[in-house]
Order: C-alpha cells, then structure tokens, then sequence
C-alpha cells in the first residue's frame, strides 16, 4: 500500500505490544496511562506513587484502587517498558520504608506514549461515524491554492508557510480517504442489514439517499477544481522545481530538530511523497477520469440505487394489502409449495384463468337429425377421417405444397442464357473470314451456323451501297462486321445445310471483328 | 342517409354484427389475454363489439371483461370452480422449443418476475435475476436462485417469454433467450405495469390469504354470489321445493327464502351461480356430463330457461351445441377455441382414437396396464410405426400420453374406488365416458387399414409435447 520510494521492507510492530489492553487488570493500566499522558500535556513528565493514585478518579477510572494496588500496575507497567522509574529526591519522607517506597517517579517511555496514543485512536475511530464532507474537498482545493501561491514567491523566508500548507492539505486528504472509507463501510452495512425496526431504517435509508444525492452533485465540480489546482501546482516543474522543489522547501520550512539525521530527512521526503502520490490518486485525470473521485462517485451512486430500492421494499411491504406486486409474490409461493406439478397447474388456472378453453372439433353435418336427450351411445358417431386412425395423418389438411426456390430458377435462367450466348458468340466468331472471300466458299455448313450468317447477310443487305459499291453493316451488339461486294460475275453461291439448300448471288464478304479482339477459333470454311 | 339503408344491407349488417360477436367471444374464449399484435382481426373484432361482448359475459358466465383498446389488449378474467374432473387443468405452456408446460419452478419465476416487474419499468436481464434472486433469498418457501446453473437461467427464460407473450414485457434491445448461453447476456426490458396488474384475476386477492399453500375454494369465492355454503350447492338438504311453494316464480329478490343455515345467499344469488357455473363449464370445458353437476346447476339446466339459454349461448358464440342425455358439448367446427385438438394427428392421438375403441368395448375399466399391454401388441404388430417410442418403457409412455388426451378431452376417467382394493401393482384403472361413443367406429381399424404406413416422425412428437 505504501509504495513510497522511501519505505523499505515490511514495517514490523513491536512484540508484545498493547499487552496493557488485555487481562483482568487493564482498566487499571489504561487509566494509569491516561495520567501519565494528561501530566504530559502540562509538561509533567515525573509522577510519584500517590500522585498517580490520586489523580487516578481524575480520568474517570471509578474502581477503588488501593496504593500497593496501584504500585503493583506500575511496576508491571514498567516491566513491559511502558513505563520508567528514578529515584525522586523531592519528597518528604518520615520513615526509611517511606522513602524506599514513595521516592520512586514514573515516566513515560516513548513505547508507552505511542501504545497509549494507539489505543486512544482504537477509541476514537470506534466512536467516530464517516461522513462525506464536501467541504473538506473545498480545504484541499484551497490548500493547494495556497501552494501554488508559495511557490509563484520563491521566497526562502515563505518556507515554513509551504510546510504548513502542506501539511494541512495532508490532513485533508487524510480526513477524507478516512471518513470515506468509513463511509463507505457504514454504507455497505446499512444496504445489507434487513433492518429490524422498519421505520428508523426507512429514516436513515432516506436521510443517506438525500446526503449522498448533495454529496454527488457537488462532487464533479469540486473535484475538477481540485485536479486543476494540482495541475497548476506540478505546473511549476517547467520553470521552478515543481513538486520536489516545493517538498524541498517545504522540508527546509519543516524546522526538523538538529539531530535530525540525512536518513531521516530523507524517509521525511520519502512519506512527503507518499502522500501525494495519494493525492494525484484521488484527484489528478487519468484516462478514465479521476480514478479516486470516480469511484467515490460509483460507490455513491449505486449505494443511492440500492438505498431506493431497499425503500420501495419497504414502502411496498407497508401497503401490502392492496399490492398487485405482494400479490403475486404470495402466488409463486404457493407455486413454490405445490405438491404436485399437477397442482401447479391447477393454481396457476385458479390464479390466472389464462387457460385457452377445450372443445371437440368435429360435429354432425345435420346434427338436427338427432334428436336432444339421446344417449350418446345410441347416437351416431361424428366422421373421424380414416386417416387419423390409420395413420396418424389428417386427410382433411393436405400440407402445405413446397414452394418453388425462385432464387434457384433464376439462376438456371441465368445459366441458360449464358450458354446461349457463349454459343451465338462461338458460331460468330467461326463465321469471321480472314479477308474476302466468295460467298459459295461456304460450301456446306451447320443451320445454326448459316442462320447466324443469313441474319448476317440480310441486315447488310439492308443497308444502302456505299460510293465503293460495297455494304457494311455491324451487328446490334458491334461486335462483328461484315462488308458486302457485289458479285464480279454472275455466279451463283449454293449453301448446303443438313436441312435444306441455299441459292442466291455470290457476293464477296468478309466477315471480321472490328477490334480484333474477339475470338477467332476454327473457321466454318475450308 | 342512414335512413335509406336497402334492406340487403341492414340484414348484412346484422349478420356481420353476429359473426363480430362469435369471432369476439371464441377469441376471447381461446386466449383470455388477447394481444393486438397476436391476433389483429380478432381484437378488431372485440374492440368493436366491446360492450356487447361485456355485457355477453357478465350475463351468461359472471366473467368481467375489459378491453383496452388504446393498450391493445383484451382481459377475460375467466373464473373457474376447481372441482370438475372433466376440467382437467390447462398448463401454461412454453413459448419456446416444444412447448412443454411449465413446471413448479417456471411458474413461481414467472410470479417473481412479475412482482418485481411491478415496481421497474426499465431494467435488464441480469437486474431482474438479481432482484428475484434475492426475493427467492428473502421469500420463505422459495428455493433460492442461482443464476449461474443453466437449468434455472432456462426456467427464467421460459417465464419471461411467457410475459412477453402476454405482451406484459417488451425486450427493447437484445434477446431473452441469450441469457440461457449465460448470465453476462445484455437485455434491455420495458415492462407494461397494467397488463402485469391483470395476470392475476383470482377474486380473492393472493395477498390477503396468505399462507404458504392455498385453499382454492376460498381464492375463488365470489361475492356475488352470496356466502358460500359449505359443498357449493351439490349436496341434498338444500331448500329443495321450498322456493316453489313459498315464493313461487314472481318471488323475485325474497331474502328470507334461502337462508336455512344463518345467512347462506339468496335464491336470486343461488340461480346467478348455477346459470354462471353450469355456462363456464360448458364455454370453458371439452364436455359437461350432468352427472358431475351439482343440484343447482342441474335444476337448471333441466329447466326450460336454462335449456334456451343453453342454446343461446352456443350459437351466440358461433358454437353447435350437442345435447345428449349424458350431457351437453360445444362444437367448435374451425378449432378456434380449443388448446388442443381430437382426434387430431400425431401417434399419440392416434393412439388415443385406439385406445378409446378398446375402452369402449370393454365393459369394465382397464387397468393402466392392460392398456399399456393393448399399446405393445400395436408396437409389435406395426414395426415402423410410432418410432419416437421404440425405445425402453415407450409403450407406457405412448399410453401414459393417450390416456392424457382422453382425459383432458373428457372422453376417458380413471378410476378412484378399485386402485386401492386391487393393490398398486395393478395400476390405475380407466374407463371410456360417454362421449368417448362420439368417435367410435366400426370401419377397418388401424392394425389392417394401416399396414403400408411408415412412423410419424418427431414432428408430431413435439406437438404432442404439451400433452405429456
């Protein structure tokens, strides 16, 4: 927890420590320290026997302590080293055993101030409740102001002012992480108590729900106050010292007593740092916000979620009577406690009457052929379809025809009508001539083939005589040429298909695909 | 304008003012919360003939509906007396898979899931499993909740779909059934509190009995019906002809006339109760067998009145009435109204239809096991047929499900008296009701008419789930 640079190794505590608090005599013990602490407070350092004793009603301690009562505490205190003895001077004695006895003046030792002030803050923090104070939040944006002020006057004589400031903003952020989380603790084991005593419990739940509502309102903006203050205080990195420069003189400011050694400058630093790595936690942005505040927040919210719905419980509960929700909460009970699933069905009927009704389906064509009040045996029977008995298939509803997958007929069509026309673009191309030739060297040829060339043939025949005397004509697609010349002579081309013969003038035509690019496969000619 | 009305059109408006009214109260019948968003032609229909329809219920069942049209639902607070064998009781059922009906712990979540909805109205899944979870920790009875077990994070599932059928939870964002993959699954819900109010509608509020168990007669006590006496009417010491020397037909409202016992209700109050029992049973309920009336309900029947309101009510409500001296059934020719239909398809209601001709040919009731027998010998004789129950105890399965259909359709009862005597080995024993002679047939029957057929595979097993 505390990764501070200074800090090494697990801090161990003493063995045997606040041995005091325990045993039958530790009432005792602890009040006798509780003399000794507020003779302290007066710079009393020295106490004798009866003065203790005396004093002993002092702290509120009531049990009658008779003196060798007492003086056995103390020595028992001084075994454990919370205590130390010398020998005082001062007194008065009038017997030798006096003197043996009440010249002795207890101190406390270093061990027993801190056991002391330990269970003193046991005490406290038993007593003390968490609160969210915004104003704390103020403090904090307030103190680190002022340490941006500090710093703005790099004034050596400003330095026990840094030391301060700083130390009053650690005491903030100390205070709020404490009360925080004791908060917070509070506040979990308030939403998990049931409450036995409903009206207190719905007091407090809504007096909560009321604070942290204020608390989370305010906290947003405070907090990002705070995050630019801290960003303006480390802002001074970039022409002072920035963070360490202000420990630094804050350290100078910290008038630590001669004896101080580097070593315990240095750990001072150390836990200087600590503190305001903790700082920065809480309130610097990160990515997701401030992490701190963030989750102050979340913890608020929810706890503000849970609160309210922990009230609705309650508030539901008081008008039970007429409650739609206790109602149905006492039918899954009885659900839950039905014998039977048998008998669930019947509840639920009996709850809900959310059951269809049942009815027979079929009937007499004419039923008034039977007269009302026959038996039903003498009756005749209603037509079953045969079917349903014979092989568990109505004859009456036929199932549904499949439906055809258009998609699937599509995509045939698609096929087809690509091969189709591969195939005209293959036949084309086998008509394309290598330059002019007579149109009887076709000689015999497949149908399709001549058809293609007849279509040809025609829609250049269509066209009109150029000044060349010749004819030209594309195809609708462009794909194919054909240049038509009359025949120099008056032969006569014959075109011979398996289906038929084919006479007519034997032009010259050449037949090419004007780019070149179309496909020029076998050819339909010798 | 509206005085000019041909005389074809008036008469199509009365016949479409009639069917509105059938449609209204089948759909009613059929789904006692009827969602907009389920069935939009339906609660057009009941929107329109909302205050007929009120009227309609509260006359002939004692039954309050309210409609709400601007919420889009429609609430029958169907009432039911628990005392019918033939009414065997309706499950909720499963949104999800096959169906299934709910169990214990489903519906004790769905409640606890409500109640707590009752006081959100935007939460998420994991918010609600919270706050049922500790409900459970805090309820006495309730085994707590442990959203961390599949099984319970499934039941949870169910209960929530459930309500969102009802239109009472409305998932805004994400899916409920992610949660089953696991408990981190992010939903965001919007829950209706008015609908929530109405899943309940036992007259006797839940709350105000208390207790860890219910007593059903005193959850369904009516007021309206005056103080209840003890055995509902059915037992014989009733005024019997006293009304008809002393008051006679004119009696009207007669306080004194009734009260033999202190202050049972009034015969006014005693008429109102057996007009509205005897018409739930017969709305509500596959078939009404006089026997299972009680006095009242039967003395009113057989008079002339309740007869003609008999019959005013099923054809009212777009139903054939089947008048038998047995009892009395309604005939729903389209199958709107009825959760389940038989004889339907699928091996267990075939199995049932085959059942019902052994049953009806004996003449004493079968034992449980002599029918699970009747069932093996069909397995044997036909091999490829009922294949999803091949499998060890199958048989008794198929059978143990047939019976359900017979019996949920009260065409089938077992037994009380002979089990005890006969030991437990024997089983419970079943015998055929008479409207079981409804289906009966003497054509081809399945072992020979059958033989080519091949097993219905699990499809009819999952219909057929909610049966089980």
């Amino acid at each position: 927890m505390t990764g501070g640079a200074g800090v090494q190794g697990f801090e161990r505590l003493p063995a045997r420590v606040f041995d005091f608090t325990s045993g039958s005599r530790r009432d005792l013990y602890f009040a006798i320290l509780h003399v000794f602490n507020d003779a302290n407070e007066r710079l009393e350092t020295a106490l004798l026997l009866e003065q203790v004793h005396d004093r002993l009603p002092g702290t509120g301690f009531t049990e009658p302590a008779e003196e060798p009562e007492v003086e056995a505490a103390l020595r028992h205190l001084e075994s454990i080293g919370l205590l130390e003895s010398a020998q005082s001077y001062t007194a008065a004695y009038a017997t030798a055993a006096e003197f043996e006895r009440k010249n002795v003046q207890y101190t406390l030792t270093a061990r027993g101030e801190a056991e002391f002030a330990g269970v003193r803050l046991v005490l406290e923090r038993l007593k003390e409740r968490g609160a969210l104070q915004t104003a704390v939040l103020d403090a904090v944006a307030d103190r680190l102001d002022g340490l941006h002020a500090l710093m703005g006057a790099d004034d050596p004589a400003q330095d026990s002012r840094v030391f301060t400031t700083l130390q009053e903003l650690e005491g903030h952020l100390d205070s709020l992480r404490d009360n925080t989380k004791r908060f917070n603790n509070e506040l979990q084991r308030l939403l998990r108590s049931g409450g036995a005593d409903l009206d207190t419990f719905h007091e407090v739940k809504r007096a909560t729900v009321g604070y942290l509502d204020a608390f989370v309102d305010n906290l947003e903006e405070r907090a990002r106050g705070i995050a630019d203050a801290l960003a303006r205080v480390e802002g001074h990195g970039a022409e002072g010292r920035g963070v360490e420069g202000m420990l630094e003189r804050a350290l100078a400011g910290a008038n630590l007593p001669p004896s101080a050694t580097d070593r315990v400058r240095e750990d001072w630093l150390a836990a200087r740092r600590t503190k305001w790595s903790g700082l920065r936690l809480w309130f610097a942005p990160t990515e997701d916000g401030q992490e701190g505040v963030r989750r102050l927040h979340e913890v608020a919210r929810r706890a503000i979620g849970s609160l309210l719905e922990a009230l609705e419980r309650i508030t539901e509960s008081r008008r039970r009577a007429s409650s739609t929700a206790e109602d149905l909460r006492a039918a899954a009970r009885w659900c839950a406690g039905a014998e039977t699933t048998e008998n669930a069905h019947r509840l639920w009927q009996a709850l809900t009457g959310l059951s269809p009704a049942r009815h027979a389906v079929l009937g007499h064509t004419d039923d008034e052929l039977i007269a009302p009040g026959t038996a039903w045996a003498a009756a005749d029977p209603v037509p079953v379809s045969a079917n349903l008995r014979s092989s568990g298939r109505s004859g009456r509803v036929a199932r549904t025809a499949r439906v055809r997958d258009v998609g699937e007929t599509a995509r045939l069509r698609r096929e087809r009508a690509r091969a189709q026309r591969a195939e005209v673009e293959r036949a084309l191309g086998r008509l394309a001539t290598d330059g002019p030739v007579r149109l009887s060297a076709f000689g015999d040829m497949e149908h399709d083939l001549f058809e293609h060339l007849l279509a040809l043939l025609g829609q250049a025949l269509s066209e009109s005589v150029r000044d060349d005397g010749t004819r030209r004509a594309l195809t609708s697609d462009g794909r194919m040429e054909i240049v038509l010349v009359p025949p120099p002579d008056r032969g006569e081309a014959t075109l011979r298909t398996p289906r038929g013969v084919f006479s007519g003038p034997d032009y010259v035509v050449s037949i090419s695909v004007p780019g070149g690019a179309g496909p020029r496969p076998e050819r339909g000619l010798e | 304008m509206s005085g000019h009305v041909p005389v074809r059109n008036a008469n199509r408006g009365v016949s479409q003012a009639r069917d509105e009214m059938a449609l209204g109260i089948q759909a009613m019948l059929a789904s006692p919360l009827l969602v907009r968003e389920r069935d939009e032609a339906a609660f057009t229909a009941v929107r329109r003939r909302r205050t007929e329809l009120t009227a309609w219920f509260d006359y002939f069942c004692g039954w309050t509906l309210t409609v709400e049209p601007r919420q889009g639902y429609a609430r029958l607070a169907k009432v039911r007396a628990a005392d019918s064998h033939v009414a065997v009781p309706r499950p909720a059922l499963r949104v999800r898979g096959s169906g299934a009906p709910f169990d214990r712990r489903r519906y004790t979540l769905f409640f606890l899931v409500a109640a707590e909805l009752t006081v959100l109205s935007r939460t998420t899944v994991g918010l609600l499993a919270q706050r049922v979870a500790h409900t459970c920790a805090v309820e006495e009875g309730v085994p707590e909740f442990d959203s961390s077990v599949r099984a319970e994070r499934a039941a949870l599932v169910d209960a929530l779909l459930l309500l969102e059928d009802y239109g009472a939870l409305t998932s805004v964002d994400g899916s409920t059934e992610s949660y089953i993959a696991g408990a981190d699954a992010m939903v965001l819900y919007k829950a209706d509190p008015a609908r929530l109010a109405r899943l309940l509608n036992a007259p006797v509020p839940p709350s105000r009995l208390g207790g860890a168990h219910p007593d059903l007669s005193e959850l369904l006590a009516e007021e309206r019906y005056g103080p209840r006496v003890d055995g509902a009417g059915t037992d014989g010491p009733e005024p019997g002809g006293g009304p008809n020397t002393a008051g006679g037909p004119g009696g009207g409202q007669d306080p004194g006339e009734g009260r033999d016992s202190g202050s049972g209700p009034t015969r006014n109050q005693r008429l109102l109760l057996a007009r509205h029992s005897l018409m739930r049973r017969l709305l509500d309920d596959p078939v009404v067998y006089t026997a299972d009336l009680s006095a009242g309900e039967a003395e009113y029947a057989n008079t002339l009145t309740g007869r003609g309101l008999l019959r005013r009510a099923a054809r009212e409500a777009g139903f054939r009435l089947e008048e038998r001296a047995e009892g009395y059934l309604l005939v729903d020719v389209r199958g709107r109204t009825t959760d389940d239909v038989f004889p339907g398809e699928g091996n267990v209601k075939q199995t049932a239809l085959l059942l019902l001709d052994v049953l009806l040919a004996a003449a004493e009731p079968l034992s449980l096991t002599s029918l699970t027998g009747e069932v093996e010998g069909l397995l044997e004789r036909k091999p490829s047929w009922a294949r999803s129950y091949r499998g060890e105890g199958g048989a008794s399965q198929l059978t143990a499900a047939a019976l359900g259909v017979l019996v949920g359709h009260g065409l089938a009862r077992q037994e009380q008296g002979p089990e005890r005597e006969r030991g437990p080995a024997d089983g419970p024993r079943y015998r055929a009701l008479p409207a079981a002679h409804r289906y009966a047939v003497d054509r081809a029957d399945f072992g020979q008419a059958g033989s080519g057929e091949t097993g219905s595979g699990q499809k009819e097993q999952s219909q057929e789930g909610g049966q089980a």
